[in-house]
Formats: C-alpha cells, sequence, structure tokens
C-alpha cells in the first residue's frame, strides 16, 4: 500500500484548542490532603491535565510532579503551584478541586462548569 | 478469488509516540497488538453509537486503520478533538490507496502479508481487504455487492449499511466481539457494561430462511437466507 510517507499524502489538520487563562479553585479538604502530600516542599506542583478516554470520552490527570516538558501554564494557589497544560486548558477553565473522605470513592474530585456528563466513577466527562 | 472494489473504506495512518495508548482509550477492543496482528474495533460516542469501524495493524513505526463509517468526516474530528497534547498524528490516505474486498471459503489465515506493493490483511480469518498504491493498475474485480452479501449471510458478518449504523452500539448490530469486556474504561463503556449486565437491548445475528421471515425483519436479504437481528445474547 502507499503510506504516503515518500510523497505528500494528506495529513489531516490537527486542530489546536484554543488556549484560555485557567481560573480554578482548591476547597479547605483538597488543601489540607495536598499540605499532607506536599509537606513543607514546595518545589514540587500539581499537574492537573486530561486525556482522551475514560466512559465519557475525557479523563482527568492528576500528577505530582517537580517539572514538566508538557506545554503548561503555572498558577500559584494557596501557595501551591498547579501547573495546567495549555492543550486542555480549554476543558479545565472554572474547575473546583475538590476531596472527599470516604472509604469508597473517595479522593480527589474535579467539579467541572465545562462537562455536560460525567461517568459514575467521576474520572472522565464529556 | 472473489474480488469486489471496495471504495466506502477510507484508510488513516496514525504517527507518533501515543498513537496506541490514544485509540486505546476511545475504542471499544483491547488495543494491544501481538506480532503481525489484525485488531478490528469500534470507536463509540459518549453515548455508545458507533462513530466507525476501525481494522487496525502496525506498518513500521506507524499504525493503519482500515476505517468503514458513514461520516468520515465526523469520525475524524472528533478524533482530533481528543488529541489534546498528546503526540499523535492523523494523515489520510484513502486517495494513494485502491481497496479491494477478497472473500471465499478458503482464504489465507496470515494476518498481515505484502506482495507486489500490495498489503493484505485478513479479518477474524474470514475475509480479505487488499490495498494497493492508485499508481498501480486496478485489479479486475470479478464480483458485485449482492454476491458479497450472499457470502456474509452464510457467514452472519455484520456490515456497515445493513446490520451496522452510527444509529446503533456494537451489542445492537452483531459487533460483540469488538467490545473487550475486561479492558477497564473507554468511551460508551458504562452504557455497553450496563446493557451486558442486565442483559437488556442485546442483539443477536442470525441467519434465517426467508420463506421463515416476517415483513422488515432482515437486516441483508439474500436469495434463500437472510440476516435477521434478534433481541436476546
Amino acid at each position: 500500500m502507499d503510506c504516503g510517507t515518500c510523497e505528500t499524502a494528506s495529513p489531516v489538520l490537527i486542530q489546536k484548542p484554543e488556549v484560555v487563562e485557567v481560573n480554578l479553585t482548591i476547597t479547605d479538604n483538597a488543601q489540607s490532603m495536598l499540605e499532607q502530600a506536599f509537606g513543607d516542599d514546595r518545589s514540587m506542583a500539581l499537574l492537573v491535565g486530561v486525556l482522551s478516554g475514560g466512559c465519557s470520552g475525557y479523563m482527568y490527570d492528576l500528577q505530582i510532579v517537580e517539572t514538566t516538558d508538557i506545554d503548561c501554564q503555572e498558577l500559584s494557589i494557596s501557595g501551591f503551584r498547579i501547573l495546567v497544560p495549555n492543550s486542555s486548558s480549554h476543558l479545565l477553565n472554572g474547575i473546583e478541586i475538590d476531596y472527599e473522605d470516604r472509604l469508597m470513592g473517595g479522593g480527589f474530585k474535579i467539579n467541572n462548569p465545562n462537562a455536560k456528563s460525567s461517568c459514575g466513577c467521576g474520572e472522565s466527562f464529556a | 478469488m472473489p474480488r469486489m472494489a471496495y471504495d466506502d473504506a477510507h484508510i488513516i495512518i496514525l504517527t507518533g509516540k501515543d498513537r496506541v495508548r490514544f485509540l486505546d482509550g476511545l475504542s471499544s477492543n483491547k488495543i494491544d497488538f501481538q506480532d503481525n496482528q489484525v485488531i478490528s474495533t469500534c470507536i463509540l460516542s459518549n453515548k455508545a453509537k458507533i462513530l466507525g469501524q476501525l481494522h487496525l495493524f502496525n506498518l513500521n513505526e506507524m499504525l493503519v486503520g482500515i476505517t468503514i463509517t458513514d461520516d468520515f468526516v465526523k469520525l475524524v474530528d472528533y478524533l482530533n478533538m481528543k488529541i489534546l497534547g498528546q503526540d499523535v498524528g492523523i494523515n489520510d490516505v484513502t486517495k494513494l490507496n485502491y481497496v479491494d474486498l477478497i472473500f471465499d471459503e478458503e482464504i489465507s489465515n496470515v494476518e498481515i502479508s505484502s506482495k507486489d506493493g500490495c498489503t493484505i490483511v485478513t479479518i477474524e480469518g474470514k475475509y480479505q481487504f487488499e490495498m494497493y498504491s492508485t499508481k498501480l493498475e486496478r485489479r479486475p474485480c470479478n464480483t458485485n455487492l449482492e454476491a458479497f452479501n450472499e457470502w456474509r449471510i452464510k457467514h452472519i458478518i455484520p456490515w456497515y449499511g445493513f446490520e451496522i449504523s452510527s444509529k446503533k452500539n456494537p451489542y445492537q448490530c452483531g459487533l460483540n466481539s469488538q467490545v473487550h469486556e475486561n479492558k477497564g474504561c473507554f468511551t460508551g463503556q458504562e452504557i455497553l457494561t450496563r446493557m451486558r449486565t442486565r442483559g437488556k437491548g442485546i442483539y443477536r445475528l442470525t441467519c434465517m430462511e426467508n420463506d421463515s421471515l416476517k415483513p422488515d425483519e432482515a437486516s441483508t436479504h439474500g436469495k434463500a437466507k437472510s440476516l435477521v437481528l434478534k433481541r436476546g445474547q
């Protein structure tokens, strides 16, 4: 077959989503958990990203990192470094990061005003 | 062997180091390649409706998808929207290739092979797609859709435009084998899992004598037998 690598194929133009300046909030419960996770070391950052997939089409991706190669916006909220990739900024503007202390289904939760729907476990949204 | 020109197929090529993970998150079957393997899967909307059926295989550092859909632009837009910051590129090489369908009682079990500039891909050991450059002469085709449908009826194979459509999910059109039950989250999974655990809304594809058919029951009409989607697992 002709895979188009030897000459001009028809590249599908990758649509770069619009980059928006992200505002987000972190609830008191979530801040307490971040205090426990980070301790006094504020060189670490919470990376809040979005991946494709999950039951509803997009999945949240939370990581604690020192640095990243991803093109990110850096926010400082209550002394915590928060990194948000520009590629998913349009999906994360206005979110609230919460923490639910429950035996089942507990953990960090994202309340997202951009989500039209989300799956039962709350990890993915559309 | 019966050969039919199949111009409804599109061929996309995915590049980039995140290509497999990207597609695995969006598709109903598990994208976990063994050597020289073809994986058939569906890309689903978040309502679990079929946006397209993909037959995927590796070619060098690329992932090739023979794509069957009733709205190619919509499917590509959907994939495009989900790339976000991942290292994934999509190329549409449909216009560079002819696609023929080969179907016979005896076809090779080799899943992927190349011969005389032609890439041959065997789907579930039953039929083959042959793809070759449009710079080559088009190979003579010796059969038509009617004959292909007769063969499909005999082998109970669902097809786009007959059993499969963008208004259905895989369990409503006999594509159960393209839903991996244990792979974890993928778009549309919650709905399919609910259907499976409750045993509701699932259809199976069966072959029936035309004499025993109710009006408008058949999804594919044959001369003596037809394909019918029946409720129940």
